[in-house]
Order: C-alpha cells, then structure tokens, then sequence
C-alpha cells in the first residue's frame, strides 16, 4: 500500500478540535443556523471563521428591501457588480468586468450550478425564483475554485432556497409598477406527515418595455412564467431528503444590431425581435449525519434548456453527480468529495454560429479534499486544500488553495489566503465560430476610396482548440471586528492571470485591395462579393495577462434600535498586457470604484424604511458613473397581509448602465425611475 | 528498494505532519446541542416562567446530559434573563435538585430514563424540552427535531396550559404547534 501522509495524519490520536461556535442568538439567528453546510467552506462555519471574503443576504434584507428578482439581489451586495443591459439583460460580475456572456462567476441554487458551458456564464433572465421562498443568498467575492470547481475564479453566489418545512402557508404577492410592470406569484405549502413537507408555487411577470435604446427605440418588454416545487423528507433525524422540479420560460423582447450575413456589405441592422428560452431544472439530494462527528451527502441534478434567438438557436442539458464527506477528526476537520457532470451540447447551426470540430458533449469529473485544523492554541486556523478536475478540453486542472485564520479574540478574525483557480475555455471559445458586428474598413487600414473605406466588413470570431484555461493565482488579505452594535470587514485582494482572451486580427488586405480595384473599375458587385467572402477573422487565443488588485470594505452599525447602518466601499484594478499584434477582449486598463450606503430604519415592528443607495464609475463599462437610489417601505397593515411601495433607480434620469457596444448582439436601453406597488398575503 | 519522494510531495508531508504536530487541543462542541441551547434561552426570555420565579438572582437550565449542560453554560454565561444569570445543573430523574429547575432539557439519548418521570410528574411551573420522536406525547412542552439540516421546534400548547405556562407568539409561530397526540 502506498505511504501517504494524509492517512498517517489521520491514525494519530488525541488531538480534538474546535468545532464552530454561533454568532447570534436571536431568534431568526437561531432559525437560519445550519447544522452542516454553508457555501464558503463547504461545511457549517460563521462568516466570522471563515478565512475568504463572504458576505450573506438574509432572508430579511430580501424582504425589506423590496427586491423582486436575483440580480436586483445581487445588487445588494458590496463588490458585486450589477449592470442592467436592458430590462432582461444583466451583466453580473465580481472583482472583473462584467458582460453579457461573462464567465468568471459560479452560481448554484442549492448546490446545482447553474453556470452554462457553451459560453461559460449564466442566463440571469432565466432564474426566475420566488424571492419571498430564498432563505440566504450567500456570495464569495473571490477565488472560490477549490471547493466548487472550476469557473469560480472570481467568485461564487449560492442562493438557498428555504426548507419546505418553512412554507407550508399558503402566500400570495401581487405588484404593479408604473411603468405598467406587473407581477404575481403564488405558494401553496403542506406539511404531509411529521417527517414530510413540501411547497409548490407559481409565478407570472409581465414587464413592459423601456423607452430607448443605443439604437432607436428599445423593445425589451416581456413575459416570465415559472411552476417548481420542493419536497423535503426527513424519516429520521440524521437522514434527510430533498428533491426540487421547476420549469421556467420566458418571451422577451429584444433590440439588436445584426450584421447581414445576406448582403455585401455587413451592415449592423438593428432590429427588434423576439426571444424566447425555456428551462427544466431538477436536483436531488440525499444528506446523512453518520455519527455526530461525519456527515455525507449524495447529489443528482439536471437541467435542460432550449433557447431561440435570430441569430442562435441552443439546445443544451446537463447532469451532475456530486458526492461529499465530512468529518470531525480529533486532528481537525476533513472534508472530501467526488463529482462528475456529462454536458449535452447540440449546436444548431446558424448563419452566425457554426460549429468547427462538431463536439457535442463534454464531460467533467474530478475530487476534492480540504483539511482544517487549528495551529499552536486555539486562535490559529489553517486550511489546506486541493481540487482536481479531468475535463474534455484541457485534461486536467489542479486548484490548489491555502487559508490561515487569527482569532487573537471571539470578535476579531484576520486572515490571509493564496490559492490558484482555473477558469476552463467555453465550448464556444474553442470550438464556435461566431458572427459579430461588423466594421468599417477605415477601422483597420486606409483606403484611397472614401466610398469603400465605409464600407461595413463582417468579422468573424473564431473558435481555437489551442485555447488554454485561464489560470488564475490570487493573494488576499482579511480583517474582521465584530462587537455587538457594529461589525467591520476588510478585503485587500491582488491576482495574476495568465492565457486570459486576446483575439489576433487577421484582416484580410489582399482580398481589400482586390475589392478597390475592382470598385475603382465600377464593379460594384463583384467588390461587394469579394468582401463578403473575406470578413475580418479575430483568431481566439489565450495569450494575454491580467494583473488585478483591489480591496472590499464594509462596516454595519446599529445606531440606534430603530436604524441600522451599512456603509460599503470596494474598488478593483484591472491591467491587461496583451502580445504585440493581439486586441485584449477588454479595455487595457480599467477600474471600478464602487461606494454603499444601505439603511434600515424600523419606528415599529410593523413599518420598515429601507434605503439602498450605490455609486459605481463607469470606466470599466464605459458609461456615466451611476448612482441608483431605491427606497422600500414595507407596512404590515396585519399579521397575514403587507404592503410595500417601491422606489426603484430614483436617481436614473435615460441612463446607460452598460456601454460595450461589442460584447453582444443586444443593444442595451436607457433605465428610468419605476415605482411600484405590492401587496402580499400569506395565510 | 529505494523510494524517492518528489520535492512536491516532500513538502506537502511536512505541511501535513507539521499541521498534525502542532495542532491544538481543544474541547468538541457539537453545533446541535448550542443551537438547541440558544432556543431554550429564546424560549424561556418570551414565556412566563419569570412570572413566578423563587430565585432572584439566577436562572437555572437543568440538563440530563453534562455535555449540553457543560456547552449550554459557555454558550450563555454572559447572557441574563431579565437580569438573572444563566446557571446550568445535570440533573437525573427524582433529583432534589429538580426543585431548583426553571427549565429541563431532556437528551434523545436519555429519555428512555426519564419518560417515566415525565409521565407521572407533578404539574410545575418548569419548562420541559426535549428531542426524541414522542416526547410530546410523553407530556413534554417543547420538542426539536431536524429539518434537513436545520434545527426546528414543536410545541404542545396542551401541555403548556397544564403547566401553567404562556409562551410569547413570537416563539409560536416559528414552530409547529402540535396537539397532545
């Protein structure tokens, strides 16, 4: 049998260790209070232990705060970056400039991914769950790579629905906004015996369209339907099973600059259409507490989507199995787990979209193991870990992690973190070839012809099975104050990034010099034809670096019983070196400043005021700086029915949250102030 | 034969024997037994049992079991109940020390021991909490019981009144209210 040190480790005896201590001891606290898992470590633990930089949305703050969808959640959070493309549309990231198609963010609802490999990111439009059954929205700003797997570079949001046990009212909500939005959803929950319980609900949006948009008039209007349900049965009490169905679809509107694939010159028309995309998700999960000191848990999950737009039709479906083990040894804490996903991935073949080598399914398995112990006396902490991942496009990834923890007392913590995260290449980055909006000549060389120099040249992305993971090895630093009427935290973060996105030009100056000539001679058509045939070519490769580095802030203070404060700060530097005759997929340089202001003011148990007001400068997105306002004030006129009255982006006067007019097909619209009103009933 | 271990994996055992041998010692905690001692303190902050307390000056959790009695008294020793002290005592069934009990909390592992007690007990002011499967039908107030990996609660609003024991409505409603059977 070969030695290994881990197993050597594990047969020594005598030596016990800390388990996690509670925070808070009120009520809700207690209610919230997670026997095993929480995101972060992928094992019960306060935010206070936990050596990375987690922040967490109650249940509470939902419903104070008025918030009606999972980005407008997000937008909650500090450091998170919540960009509003059109009334559909979100462009999300954190510590990275985010976009349509951005990939450097893991997002699971209870446990199942979410994420889509054909452009490594996540349709926001398409989680459409009821935010009145969310328990928490947990967020990791950061590499969390180790425990979930790879695309977690920059972080990862797990939204965890409420237990069964918890909804089996009947509740209602009904909303409608000036801008003539409205909304209605509907639970229905029951207790079946002692050990079973479970939960069906129903939600209807039917959202009009904005004004404007970069191009014309907007027309992002549209229509969300969902059905899901979740069943929990619990025959025992270290055994327990939840199983969870929900189908969503939408139809929504959409503006976007098409370039002609039809005509001669690739002109970006844009145009209004209609797309649509539906969505089946199941997951199933199985948990057992072995004894008081092991636990495991047993996954499956699958989704399946189809979605319909002019200029791509997809078809995909995935399916995970995930199986995770921990335990309390006398020497720590050790945690390991299995899982495999088979990714089906049929391309429909389009004028803009085709595929180079015909793949049609990935596959990804791989393990992981973390080891927590404390060091030397109980205020040190260490956290060894490693995740290893076979997947079909580039073999093996390791994401190694290590975190130490200092609690010199109950209310301080620092911490200091290195680890290395992998970002896989999407399927579509290294097998697609994509159509994108076209460009003038003029934009690539000169032309003696003013005439041709307009003229619209399609371009092409092209797929490149050469294309690398992203490797990403980051430092950061932590520091945490918790005393009873306030808390403080501080993150100071720095990464390295190597085979990051740069496309390599390749303008086609023989057949563009053919075309003159032949314009110069009158013919029109066949120069037309000629540049049809030769578009601009943007070879994918990943050949660049990003430097990042920056710092979250935040500080909560209860200043009196009836206000509570949150002030939030983060900023982010992002510096691209790109190889000489490579274009960097985004800007070369650029920051985000973001500053927070969040408050809660209670006069009685049945009023609430909540204020959330956000900065963030538009360098990086290359639009105004934003400031949005909103304001919730929820009334409980009884114990069964409230009222709320929305203030959404009270501050937006036509404004632009998102400007990179290349990341997309899709034209993004000018945001107003909407106002809205809601009543809920739960019975 | 001669084994060669790469400069890797050199490290990684000495990273892992140096975790080993350094590590502390420190006393286990088991997350249950500290979440379930938070609701008993919630419970007896929102109910009437201070109404008709003898002892000005402490509260006192009795336990069947030392660890809970030993984490519950970490977990709330800074903690008061309307300016009484938190104190925590094991007890075993027909104790004298019983007298002196404001709130009992009965572990699964030993209700065997103490159901015949529960079911012949005389009616008191003392709040009886436990966690296996029957303890309400057995004449408990209050029993915990798992939901996936949350900690929930169920009352016996029957068994209260017989007491003589009024809990707030905002506990209430965060259990299941059961009846006696």
């Amino acid at each position: 049998m070969k030695y290994s040190p881990i197993s050597l480790a594990l047969t020594l005896c005598c030596l016990a260790v800390q388990a996690s201590t509670l925070d808070e001891l009120d009520l809700e606290s207690l209610m919230a209070a997670d026997l095993q898992s929480t995101s972060a470590m992928k094992r019960a633990q306060s935010v206070q232990q936990t050596a990375a930089s987690v922040y967490v949305l109650t249940q509470q703050e939902l419903a104070q705060s008025g918030v009606d969808s999972i980005p407008d959640a997000l937008a909650l959070v500090p450091g998170v970056q919540v960009r509003r493309i059109d009334q559909n549309q979100w462009a999300i990231s954190i510590r990275a400039t985010g976009g349509r198609f951005s990939s450097k963010l893991l997002v699971m609802i209870d446990g199942q991914s979410v994420y889509n490999p054909v452009f490594a990111g996540v349709f926001w439009e398409s989680m459409n769950l009821p935010i009145y059954d969310i328990e928490r929205i947990e967020v990791i700003r950061g590499p969390g790579g180790l425990l979930w797997g790879s695309n977690a570079t920059h972080g990862v949001v797990n939204i965890i629905t409420k237990h069964s046990i918890d909804t089996t009212t009947t509740y209602a909500e009904a909303s409608l906004s000036d801008g003539s939005n409205t909304h209605l959803g509907a639970r229905v929950g029951q207790e079946l015996s002692r050990d079973a319980s479970y939960r069906i609900y129903a939600d209807y949006r039917n959202q009009s369209s904005l004004d404007d948009s970069v191009e014309g008039s907007a027309y992002d209007g549209g229509i969300y339907k969902s059905v899901g349900s979740r069943f929990d049965y619990n025959p025992e009490d270290d055994l327990s099973w939840m199983a969870q169905l929900e189908w969503n679809q939408l139809k929504v509107g959409q503006q976007i600059a098409l370039p002609s694939v039809t005509l001669s010159t690739a002109l970006n028309e844009p145009i209004p259409e209609l797309y649509s995309r539906h969505q089946l998700r199941f997951v199933t999960r199985v948990e057992q507490a072995m004894s008081s000191r092991a636990s495991q848990s047993l996954q499956l999950a699958y989704l399946k989507g189809k979605g319909r737009q002019s200029y791509a039709n997809e078809s995909f479906s995935h399916y995970d199995l995930d199986y995770q083990m921990n335990l309390e040894l006398s020497l720590g804490q050790l945690d390991w787990g299995l899982n495999y996903r088979y990714n089906n991935l049929p391309l429909l073949n389009s004028s803009y979209l085709q595929s180079n080598t015909g793949i049609d399914s990935t596959e990804q398995y791989g393990l992981f193991l973390q080891y927590q112990a404390p060091l030397f006396n109980d205020e040190w902490g260490l956290t060894l870990g490693n995740k290893s991942e076979h997947n079909s496009l580039t073999n093996w990834e390791n994401q190694p992690s290590v975190r130490l923890l200092w609690q010199p007392t109950n209310e301080q913590a620092a911490w200091l973190a290195w680890s290395k995260g992998v970002q896989l290449p999407s399927l579509g980055f290294y097998d697609y070839n994509i159509q994108t909006s076209s460009v003038p000549i003029n934009a690539l060389l000169e032309t003696p012809s003013p005439e041709l120099s307009q003229f619209q040249l399609g371009s092409l992305y092209q797929g490149n099975a050469s294309v690398d993971s992203e490797k990403t090895t980051s430092q950061e630093l932590g520091y945490r104050w918790s005393a009873t009427e306030w808390k403080f935290d501080l993150s100071i973060f720095r990464s390295e990034s190597e085979n990051i996105l740069t496309y390599d030009p390749h303008v086609p100056e023989g057949a563009i010099a053919e075309a003159l000539a032949l314009f110069s001679q009158g013919q029109i058509e066949e120069a037309g034809a000629l540049l049809q045939a030769n578009p601009l070519v943007l070879l994918l490769r990943s050949n660049g670096q990003l430097t990042t580095h920056g710092m979250e802030l935040g500080l909560h203070f209860q200043l009196t019983e009836e206000v509570n404060i949150e002030l939030g700060a983060s900023y982010s530097n992002y510096e691209f070196d790109t190889p000489a005759g490579s274009i960097e997929s985004q800007p070369t340089t650029a920051s985000t400043r973001q500053l927070f202001l969040k408050s809660r003011y209670q006069p009685t148990e049945r009023h609430s005021l909540y204020l959330q007001f956000r900065y963030e400068d538009g360098e990086a997105y290359e639009t105004d700086d934003l400031r949005i306002l909103d304001i919730n004030w929820l009334w409980q006129l009884s114990p069964q029915l409230a009222l709320s009255v929305r203030g959404k982006n009270l501050l937006a006067d036509d404004q632009l949250q998102f400007g990179h007019s290349r990341d997309s097909f899709t034209q993004a619209s000018y945001h107003r102030p909407e106002l809205a009103l809601q009543l809920s009933y739960q019975l | 034969m001669r084994v060669v271990l790469s400069p890797i994996r050199f490290l990684i055992n000495c990273l892992v024997l140096g975790v080993v041998l350094f590590s502390s010692n420190a006393p286990c905690q088991d997350k249950g037994y500290l979440i379930k001692a938070g609701f008993i303190y919630n419970f007896a902050r929102y109910s009437s049992l201070l109404d008709n307390l003898s002892d000005p000056h402490n509260f006192t959790l009795c336990s069947s079991d030392s660890d809970f009695a030993e984490q519950a008294k970490q977990l709330l020793h800074q903690k008061n109940i309307k300016g009484r002290s938190i104190v925590t005592q094991v007890v075993v069934p027909g104790a004298s020390e019983l007298s002196m009990c404001n709130t009992l909390f009965i572990t699964q592992d030993a209700s065997e021991q103490w159901q015949y007690w529960l079911e012949k007990k005389a009616s008191h002011t003392m709040l009886i909490v436990g966690e296996s499967r029957n303890f309400l039908n057995q004449g408990g107030h209050i029993s915990f019981f798992r939901a996936g990996t949350k900690v929930r609660f169920e009352v016996s609003p029957t068994h209260l009144k017989q007491s003589g024991i009024k809990i707030s409505s905002k506990v209430l409603r965060l259990g299941r209210v059961r009846g006696a059977n």
